[in-house]
Protein backbone atom coordinates (compact mmCIF):
# COMPACT_ATOMS: atom_id res chain seq x y z
CA UNK A 1 0.00 0.00 0.00
CA UNK A 2 1.25 3.45 -0.88
CA UNK A 3 2.39 5.68 2.25
CA UNK A 4 0.52 9.07 1.98
CA UNK A 5 2.30 12.21 2.01
CA UNK A 6 3.55 13.57 5.12
CA UNK A 7 1.97 17.62 5.56
CA UNK A 8 4.71 19.54 4.67
CA UNK A 9 3.01 22.68 5.96
CA UNK A 10 2.62 21.02 9.38
CA UNK A 11 6.58 19.86 9.19
CA UNK A 12 7.40 23.83 8.52
CA UNK A 13 5.98 24.39 11.85
CA UNK A 14 9.00 22.98 13.42
CA UNK A 15 12.13 25.43 14.01
CA UNK A 16 15.36 23.67 13.75
CA UNK A 17 18.34 25.32 16.55
CA UNK A 18 21.82 24.96 15.10
CA UNK A 19 22.56 22.46 17.85
CA UNK A 20 19.55 20.05 16.76
CA UNK A 21 16.78 20.85 18.38
CA UNK A 22 13.86 21.70 16.92
CA UNK A 23 11.02 23.58 18.36
CA UNK A 24 6.98 23.44 17.71
CA UNK A 25 5.76 26.75 17.07
CA UNK A 26 2.25 24.91 17.15
CA UNK A 27 2.27 23.06 20.36
CA UNK A 28 5.07 24.44 22.26
CA UNK A 29 7.00 20.64 22.05
CA UNK A 30 11.13 20.75 21.92
CA UNK A 31 12.43 17.39 20.00
CA UNK A 32 15.96 16.05 20.32
CA UNK A 33 17.20 15.17 16.65
CA UNK A 34 20.28 13.45 15.24
CA UNK A 35 21.87 14.66 12.61
CA UNK A 36 20.54 12.22 9.92
CA UNK A 37 17.28 13.31 11.19
CA UNK A 38 17.78 16.91 11.12
CA UNK A 39 18.50 16.74 7.34
CA UNK A 40 15.58 14.26 7.21
CA UNK A 41 13.25 17.07 8.22
CA UNK A 42 14.93 20.13 6.33
CA UNK A 43 14.38 18.01 2.73
CA UNK A 44 10.71 17.00 3.86
CA UNK A 45 10.13 20.79 4.60
CA UNK A 46 11.07 21.82 1.36
CA UNK A 47 8.62 19.39 -0.18
CA UNK A 48 10.91 16.65 -1.09
CA UNK A 49 8.73 13.56 -1.58
CA UNK A 50 9.87 10.71 1.04
CA UNK A 51 11.74 8.70 -1.77
CA UNK A 52 13.89 11.58 -2.96
CA UNK A 53 14.78 12.03 0.72
CA UNK A 54 15.76 8.49 1.14
CA UNK A 55 17.93 9.06 -2.11
CA UNK A 56 19.32 11.67 -0.94
CA UNK A 57 20.30 10.52 2.81
CA UNK A 58 21.55 7.01 1.10
CA UNK A 59 24.11 9.35 -0.92
CA UNK A 60 24.79 11.72 1.56
CA UNK A 61 26.00 9.06 4.10
CA UNK A 62 26.70 6.47 1.79
CA UNK A 63 24.69 4.13 3.02
CA UNK A 64 22.54 1.17 0.84
CA UNK A 65 19.30 2.81 0.05
CA UNK A 66 17.28 -0.11 1.87
CA UNK A 67 18.51 0.61 5.36
CA UNK A 68 17.86 4.15 4.53
CA UNK A 69 14.54 3.73 3.91
CA UNK A 70 13.74 1.44 6.62
CA UNK A 71 15.30 4.50 9.15
CA UNK A 72 13.49 7.33 7.06
CA UNK A 73 10.19 5.80 7.21
CA UNK A 74 10.45 5.14 10.90
CA UNK A 75 11.25 8.63 11.26
CA UNK A 76 8.81 10.02 9.02
CA UNK A 77 5.97 7.86 10.97
CA UNK A 78 7.38 9.23 14.06
CA UNK A 79 7.12 12.71 12.79
CA UNK A 80 2.89 11.95 12.08
CA UNK A 81 2.47 11.12 15.06
CA UNK A 82 3.79 13.78 16.83
CA UNK A 83 2.94 16.42 14.87
CA UNK A 84 -1.30 15.86 14.84
CA UNK B 1 -12.78 66.74 36.50
CA UNK B 2 -10.55 68.79 34.59
CA UNK B 3 -10.50 68.52 30.36
CA UNK B 4 -6.18 68.68 31.00
CA UNK B 5 -6.71 65.56 32.98
CA UNK B 6 -9.10 64.10 30.43
CA UNK B 7 -6.24 64.79 27.77
CA UNK B 8 -3.88 63.23 29.68
CA UNK B 9 -1.54 60.58 28.09
CA UNK B 10 -2.47 56.94 29.12
CA UNK B 11 1.37 56.62 29.97
CA UNK B 12 0.62 58.87 32.81
CA UNK B 13 -2.45 57.63 34.18
CA UNK B 14 -2.92 56.16 37.70
CA UNK B 15 -4.92 53.17 37.08
CA UNK B 16 -6.49 50.80 39.43
CA UNK B 17 -5.96 47.38 39.18
CA UNK B 18 -8.17 44.40 40.61
CA UNK B 19 -7.06 40.60 41.18
CA UNK B 20 -4.12 41.79 43.57
CA UNK B 21 -4.34 38.41 45.55
CA UNK B 22 -1.35 36.20 44.45
CA UNK B 23 -1.08 33.19 46.08
CA UNK B 24 0.76 30.69 43.86
CA UNK B 25 -1.16 27.68 43.41
CA UNK B 26 -3.97 30.43 42.06
CA UNK B 27 -2.75 33.84 41.79
CA UNK B 28 -5.50 36.76 40.42
CA UNK B 29 -3.76 38.02 37.31
CA UNK B 30 -3.27 41.51 39.05
CA UNK B 31 -0.01 41.96 40.13
CA UNK B 32 1.32 40.47 36.37
CA UNK B 33 -1.05 43.35 35.02
CA UNK B 34 0.62 45.76 37.20
CA UNK B 35 3.90 44.52 36.10
CA UNK B 36 2.97 44.68 32.49
CA UNK B 37 2.38 48.17 32.85
CA UNK B 38 4.84 49.01 35.15
CA UNK B 39 7.48 47.71 32.35
CA UNK B 40 5.68 48.87 29.22
CA UNK B 41 7.63 51.44 26.67
CA UNK B 42 6.86 54.81 28.04
CA UNK B 43 4.99 54.49 31.47
CA UNK B 44 4.88 57.18 33.76
CA UNK B 45 1.64 56.84 35.33
CA UNK B 46 0.49 55.49 38.97
CA UNK B 47 -0.49 51.78 39.54
CA UNK B 48 -3.05 51.25 42.49
CA UNK B 49 -3.68 47.74 43.35
CA UNK B 50 -7.42 47.58 44.42
CA UNK B 51 -7.77 44.07 47.11
CA UNK B 52 -10.04 42.40 49.29
CA UNK B 53 -7.85 41.08 51.39
CA UNK B 54 -5.03 42.87 54.01
CA UNK B 55 -2.71 40.16 52.56
CA UNK B 56 -2.93 41.02 48.92
CA UNK B 57 0.50 41.56 47.69
CA UNK B 58 -0.61 44.02 45.30
CA UNK B 59 -1.56 46.59 47.35
CA UNK B 60 2.37 47.09 48.43
CA UNK B 61 4.35 45.42 45.99
CA UNK B 62 7.71 47.66 46.16
CA UNK B 63 8.16 47.85 42.10
CA UNK B 64 4.79 48.24 41.16
CA UNK B 65 2.36 49.37 42.98
CA UNK B 66 2.50 53.38 43.98
CA UNK B 67 -0.36 52.21 46.82
CA UNK B 68 -3.58 50.49 47.36
CA UNK B 69 -7.03 49.78 48.95
CA UNK B 70 -9.31 47.30 50.21
CA UNK B 71 -12.81 47.00 48.06
CA UNK B 72 -15.83 45.66 49.93
CA UNK B 73 -16.81 41.81 47.97
CA UNK B 74 -18.60 41.72 45.48
CA UNK B 75 -21.27 39.75 46.63
CA UNK B 76 -21.89 43.42 48.60
CA UNK B 77 -23.11 44.45 45.46
CA UNK B 78 -22.42 47.64 42.95
CA UNK B 79 -23.83 50.12 45.15
CA UNK B 80 -21.26 49.17 48.14
CA UNK B 81 -18.73 49.17 45.66
CA UNK B 82 -19.52 52.22 44.61
CA UNK B 83 -19.81 53.49 47.80
CA UNK B 84 -16.12 52.30 48.30
CA UNK B 85 -15.01 53.64 45.08
CA UNK B 86 -16.39 57.43 46.09
CA UNK B 87 -14.34 57.43 48.88
CA UNK B 88 -11.19 56.29 47.10
CA UNK B 89 -11.61 58.61 44.05
CA UNK B 90 -11.76 61.36 46.52
CA UNK B 91 -8.02 60.47 47.50
CA UNK B 92 -6.66 58.81 44.33
CA UNK B 93 -8.01 59.74 41.14
CA UNK B 94 -8.01 56.88 39.21
CA UNK B 95 -8.09 57.63 35.37
CA UNK B 96 -8.95 53.82 34.62
CA UNK B 97 -9.74 50.61 35.98
CA UNK B 98 -8.64 47.22 34.80
CA UNK B 99 -10.80 44.89 37.12
CA UNK B 100 -9.52 40.68 36.63
CA UNK B 101 -11.71 38.93 38.84
CA UNK B 102 -14.74 37.20 37.48
CA UNK B 103 -16.80 37.72 40.10
CA UNK B 104 -16.51 41.27 39.70
CA UNK B 105 -17.01 42.30 36.25
CA UNK B 106 -21.30 42.45 37.00
CA UNK B 107 -20.77 45.60 39.53
CA UNK B 108 -18.22 46.98 37.25
CA UNK B 109 -20.64 46.89 33.78
CA UNK B 110 -23.60 47.95 36.73
CA UNK B 111 -21.10 51.09 37.47
CA UNK B 112 -19.71 51.78 34.10
CA UNK B 113 -21.61 55.06 32.91
CA UNK B 114 -20.91 56.50 36.62
CA UNK B 115 -17.79 55.59 36.33
CA UNK B 116 -17.06 57.20 33.14
CA UNK B 117 -19.15 60.22 34.46
CA UNK B 118 -16.62 60.36 37.11
CA UNK B 119 -13.80 60.12 34.48
CA UNK B 120 -12.89 56.53 35.12
CA UNK B 121 -12.09 54.54 32.05
CA UNK B 122 -13.45 50.91 31.86
CA UNK B 123 -13.77 48.05 29.58
CA UNK B 124 -16.15 46.06 29.84
CA UNK B 125 -18.10 43.66 27.28
CA UNK B 126 -21.91 44.26 27.78
CA UNK B 127 -24.41 42.53 30.79
CA UNK B 128 -25.83 39.78 27.98
CA UNK B 129 -22.30 39.09 26.36
CA UNK B 130 -20.94 38.13 29.87
CA UNK B 131 -23.43 36.04 30.38
CA UNK B 132 -23.26 34.04 26.74
CA UNK B 133 -19.64 33.14 28.03
CA UNK B 134 -21.17 31.68 31.40
CA UNK B 135 -20.05 27.76 31.57
CA UNK B 136 -23.44 26.69 30.93
CA UNK B 137 -24.01 28.76 28.23
CA UNK B 138 -20.56 27.68 26.37
CA UNK B 139 -22.23 25.25 24.08
CA UNK B 140 -25.15 27.76 22.53
CA UNK B 141 -21.86 30.35 21.78
CA UNK B 142 -19.81 27.55 20.72
CA UNK B 143 -22.11 26.07 18.38
CA UNK B 144 -22.39 29.64 16.69
CA UNK B 145 -18.71 29.84 16.40
CA UNK B 146 -18.36 26.62 14.66
CA UNK B 147 -16.32 25.02 17.81
CA UNK B 148 -16.34 21.97 20.04
CA UNK B 149 -17.07 22.20 23.47
CA UNK B 150 -17.62 19.45 26.16
CA UNK B 151 -21.56 18.77 27.02
CA UNK B 152 -22.41 20.57 30.10
CA UNK B 153 -25.08 20.94 32.43
CA UNK B 154 -26.10 22.43 36.21
CA UNK B 155 -26.52 20.02 38.77
CA UNK B 156 -28.64 20.66 42.03
CA UNK B 157 -28.59 17.12 43.33
CA UNK B 158 -25.35 14.87 44.47
CA UNK B 159 -27.49 11.76 43.57
CA UNK B 160 -27.18 12.93 40.14
CA UNK B 161 -23.52 11.29 40.14
CA UNK B 162 -24.58 7.71 41.10
CA UNK B 163 -27.90 7.85 38.19
CA UNK B 164 -25.84 9.87 35.92
CA UNK B 165 -24.56 7.27 33.67
CA UNK B 166 -28.04 6.24 32.68
CA UNK B 167 -29.29 6.71 29.48
CA UNK B 168 -31.98 8.66 30.88
CA UNK B 169 -29.36 11.13 32.60
CA UNK B 170 -27.45 10.85 29.05
CA UNK B 171 -25.45 8.53 29.58
CA UNK B 172 -22.45 10.69 31.13
CA UNK B 173 -19.27 8.69 31.60
CA UNK B 174 -16.74 8.77 34.20
CA UNK B 175 -14.40 10.60 34.25
CA UNK B 176 -16.54 14.21 34.46
CA UNK B 177 -15.45 17.73 35.44
CA UNK B 178 -17.18 19.54 38.82
CA UNK B 179 -17.08 23.09 38.21
CA UNK B 180 -18.50 25.96 40.14
CA UNK B 181 -20.50 28.31 38.01
CA UNK B 182 -17.37 30.70 38.41
CA UNK B 183 -14.57 29.21 40.27
CA UNK B 184 -12.92 25.72 40.62
CA UNK B 185 -13.08 22.79 38.84
CA UNK B 186 -12.05 19.08 39.55
CA UNK B 187 -11.58 16.23 37.68
CA UNK B 188 -13.27 12.89 38.87
CA UNK B 189 -13.41 9.51 38.27
CA UNK B 190 -16.25 7.18 40.91
CA UNK B 191 -19.92 8.82 42.08
CA UNK B 192 -18.33 9.27 45.12
CA UNK B 193 -15.39 11.81 44.14
CA UNK B 194 -18.46 13.46 41.85
CA UNK B 195 -20.17 13.83 45.28
CA UNK B 196 -17.31 15.42 47.56
CA UNK B 197 -16.55 17.64 44.95
CA UNK B 198 -19.88 18.90 44.38
CA UNK B 199 -20.33 19.42 47.72
CA UNK B 200 -16.81 21.22 48.46
CA UNK B 201 -18.24 23.76 45.35
CA UNK B 202 -21.34 24.37 46.75
CA UNK B 203 -20.06 25.44 50.28
CA UNK B 204 -17.60 27.57 48.32
CA UNK B 205 -19.28 28.97 45.80
CA UNK B 206 -22.67 28.14 45.92
CA UNK B 207 -25.33 26.71 43.24
CA UNK B 208 -25.64 25.27 40.86
CA UNK B 209 -22.67 22.89 40.18
CA UNK B 210 -22.12 22.12 36.90
CA UNK B 211 -20.72 18.71 35.75
CA UNK B 212 -19.08 18.68 31.78
CA UNK B 213 -17.89 15.70 29.83
CA UNK B 214 -14.06 15.19 30.61
CA UNK B 215 -11.69 16.08 27.61
CA UNK B 216 -8.54 14.37 27.78
CA UNK B 217 -5.45 16.50 26.22
CA UNK B 218 -2.94 19.15 26.60
CA UNK B 219 -4.36 22.46 27.05
CA UNK B 220 -3.38 25.65 25.18
CA UNK B 221 -4.88 28.99 25.88
CA UNK B 222 -4.86 32.28 23.99
CA UNK B 223 -5.49 35.85 25.77
CA UNK B 224 -6.30 38.81 23.69
CA UNK B 225 -8.80 42.44 23.57
CA UNK B 226 -11.85 42.80 22.33
CA UNK B 227 -12.80 46.38 20.92
CA UNK B 228 -16.64 45.31 20.30
CA UNK B 229 -16.34 44.86 16.75
CA UNK B 230 -15.91 41.33 16.65
CA UNK B 231 -12.05 42.03 15.85
CA UNK B 232 -9.39 39.57 17.89
CA UNK B 233 -6.59 42.19 18.95
CA UNK B 234 -3.37 40.90 19.81
CA UNK B 235 -4.09 37.11 20.55
CA UNK B 236 -1.35 35.78 22.82
CA UNK B 237 -1.25 31.56 22.91
CA UNK B 238 0.46 29.60 25.36
CA UNK B 239 0.64 25.74 25.97
CA UNK B 240 0.47 25.25 29.72
CA UNK B 241 4.06 23.23 30.81
CA UNK B 242 3.51 22.81 34.10
CA UNK B 243 0.68 23.06 36.42
CA UNK B 244 -0.31 23.82 40.30
CA UNK B 245 -2.54 21.77 42.21
CA UNK B 246 -5.58 23.36 40.91
CA UNK B 247 -4.43 23.20 37.25
CA UNK B 248 -3.14 27.05 36.94
CA UNK B 249 -0.36 27.44 34.74
CA UNK B 250 3.30 26.96 36.39
CA UNK B 251 5.33 27.28 33.37
CA UNK B 252 3.88 27.75 30.05
CA UNK B 253 5.61 28.70 26.40
CA UNK B 254 4.21 30.40 23.75
CA UNK B 255 2.91 29.03 20.72
CA UNK B 256 1.66 30.26 17.09
CA UNK B 257 -0.93 27.75 16.38
CA UNK B 258 -3.19 28.49 13.64
CA UNK B 259 -6.17 26.46 14.80
CA UNK B 260 -6.24 28.41 18.13
CA UNK B 261 -6.32 31.64 16.23
CA UNK B 262 -8.98 30.61 14.28
CA UNK B 263 -11.13 29.37 16.96
CA UNK B 264 -10.15 32.39 18.71
CA UNK B 265 -11.56 34.80 16.10
CA UNK B 266 -14.75 32.72 15.45
CA UNK B 267 -15.45 33.34 19.54
CA UNK B 268 -14.42 36.79 19.44
CA UNK B 269 -16.15 37.69 16.08
CA UNK B 270 -19.50 35.33 17.85
CA UNK B 271 -18.71 37.37 20.80
CA UNK B 272 -17.99 40.90 19.90
CA UNK B 273 -16.34 41.38 22.84
CA UNK B 274 -15.30 44.61 24.72
CA UNK B 275 -12.24 44.27 26.85
CA UNK B 276 -9.25 41.45 28.02
CA UNK B 277 -10.12 37.61 27.98
CA UNK B 278 -8.82 33.77 28.05
CA UNK B 279 -9.68 31.43 26.01
CA UNK B 280 -9.31 27.47 27.74
CA UNK B 281 -8.83 25.41 25.11
CA UNK B 282 -7.99 21.25 25.12
CA UNK B 283 -6.61 19.70 22.17
CA UNK B 284 -7.86 16.11 22.06
CA UNK B 285 -5.59 13.35 20.66
CA UNK B 286 -7.28 13.97 17.33
CA UNK B 287 -5.92 17.62 17.07
CA UNK B 288 -9.40 18.96 17.45
CA UNK B 289 -10.16 21.83 19.98
CA UNK B 290 -12.24 22.10 22.37
CA UNK B 291 -13.46 25.66 24.35
CA UNK B 292 -13.31 24.64 28.59
CA UNK B 293 -14.32 28.06 29.12
CA UNK B 294 -13.82 31.31 28.33
CA UNK B 295 -12.18 33.85 31.18
CA UNK B 296 -13.58 37.75 30.92
CA UNK B 297 -10.39 38.95 32.10
CA UNK B 298 -6.51 38.79 31.38
CA UNK B 299 -5.03 35.63 32.46
CA UNK B 300 -2.69 35.43 35.40
CA UNK B 301 0.15 34.36 33.05
CA UNK B 302 -0.21 38.23 31.19
CA UNK B 303 3.71 38.73 31.82
CA UNK B 304 4.05 36.47 28.65
CA UNK B 305 2.66 39.29 26.71
CA UNK B 306 4.75 41.30 27.70
CA UNK B 307 7.66 39.60 26.95
CA UNK B 308 6.15 38.60 23.66
CA UNK B 309 6.09 42.24 22.27
CA UNK B 310 2.23 42.26 23.08
CA UNK B 311 1.75 44.14 25.81
CA UNK B 312 -1.91 43.49 26.21
CA UNK B 313 -2.65 45.62 29.52
CA UNK B 314 -0.77 48.67 27.94
CA UNK B 315 -2.59 48.09 24.39
CA UNK B 316 -5.86 48.24 26.61
CA UNK B 317 -4.89 51.53 27.92
CA UNK B 318 -3.97 52.70 24.35
CA UNK B 319 -7.45 51.78 23.12
CA UNK B 320 -8.83 53.51 25.98
CA UNK B 321 -7.55 56.35 24.60
CA UNK B 322 -8.65 55.52 21.06
CA UNK B 323 -5.46 54.48 19.87
CA UNK B 324 -6.71 52.48 16.41
CA UNK B 325 -6.31 48.89 16.90
CA UNK B 326 -4.12 49.06 14.08
CA UNK B 327 -1.72 51.39 15.54
CA UNK B 328 -1.21 49.11 18.47
CA UNK B 329 2.45 48.48 18.94
CA UNK B 330 2.15 44.45 18.76
CA UNK B 331 5.12 42.26 17.82
CA UNK B 332 4.85 39.61 15.82
CA UNK B 333 4.28 36.14 17.46
CA UNK B 334 7.20 34.78 18.90
CA UNK B 335 6.78 31.18 19.80
CA UNK B 336 9.58 29.32 22.15
CA UNK B 337 9.37 32.39 24.95
CA UNK B 338 8.92 30.52 28.35
CA UNK B 339 7.88 31.80 31.43
CA UNK B 340 8.28 30.12 35.00
CA UNK B 341 6.62 31.25 37.60
CA UNK B 342 8.13 31.51 40.95
CA UNK B 343 7.36 32.79 44.31
CA UNK B 344 8.65 35.45 46.33
CA UNK B 345 8.25 37.61 49.09
CA UNK B 346 7.99 41.22 49.88
CA UNK B 347 8.36 42.83 53.16
CA UNK B 348 5.68 44.87 54.28
CA UNK B 349 6.12 47.30 57.81
CA UNK B 350 4.03 46.83 60.39
CA UNK B 351 2.91 50.51 59.59
CA UNK B 352 1.52 49.61 55.82
CA UNK B 353 -0.29 46.63 57.42
CA UNK B 354 -2.09 48.77 60.44
CA UNK B 355 -2.88 51.30 57.87
CA UNK B 356 -4.82 48.75 55.48
CA UNK B 357 -6.22 46.73 58.17
CA UNK B 358 -7.79 50.27 60.06
CA UNK B 359 -8.65 52.63 57.22
CA UNK B 360 -8.51 50.30 54.04
CA UNK B 361 -5.51 52.12 52.40
CA UNK B 362 -2.06 51.94 51.97
CA UNK B 363 -0.09 54.85 53.42
CA UNK B 364 1.31 57.41 50.65
CA UNK B 365 4.04 56.76 48.65
CA UNK B 366 6.41 57.07 45.96
CA UNK B 367 7.45 54.96 43.59
CA UNK B 368 10.91 54.86 41.97
CA UNK B 369 11.18 56.00 38.21
CA UNK B 370 10.13 52.95 36.17
CA UNK B 371 12.56 50.91 35.21
CA UNK B 372 12.75 48.55 31.69
CA UNK B 373 12.99 45.63 33.63
CA UNK B 374 11.51 42.13 32.03
CA UNK B 375 11.81 39.94 35.02
CA UNK B 376 9.77 39.48 38.65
Amino acid sequence: MERAAIDVKRTKDLVLSKDGAAFDTKTGRTYRLNPSGEIALRLLQEGLPEDEVVGRLAAHFAQRTAVVAAATEAFVDQLRRYLP
Amino acid sequence: MTARRLRRPWTQWTVGLTGVNARPDNPGPGCAVARCLSESVGFRGRIVGLGYGTLDPGLYHPDDAAGGHLLPYPAAGADALMERLEEILAVEPLDAIIPSLDAELPNFIALQPELARRGVRTVLPGREQLRSRDKDRLPALCARAGVATPRVRPVSDPGFFERCTAEEEGAWSYPLVVKGVLYDAYVVHDPAEAAYRFGQIARAWGYPVLVQAHVAGEEVNLTALGDGTGALVGPVMMRKQALTEKGKAWAGVAIDDGDLLSAGERIMQALRWNGPLELEMLRDDSGTLHVIEINPRFPAWIYLSHAVGRNLPAALLALQQGVRREDLPLSPPRPGVTFIRHAREIIVSMEEIVSVSMSGSTLPRTLPDPRPRLSA
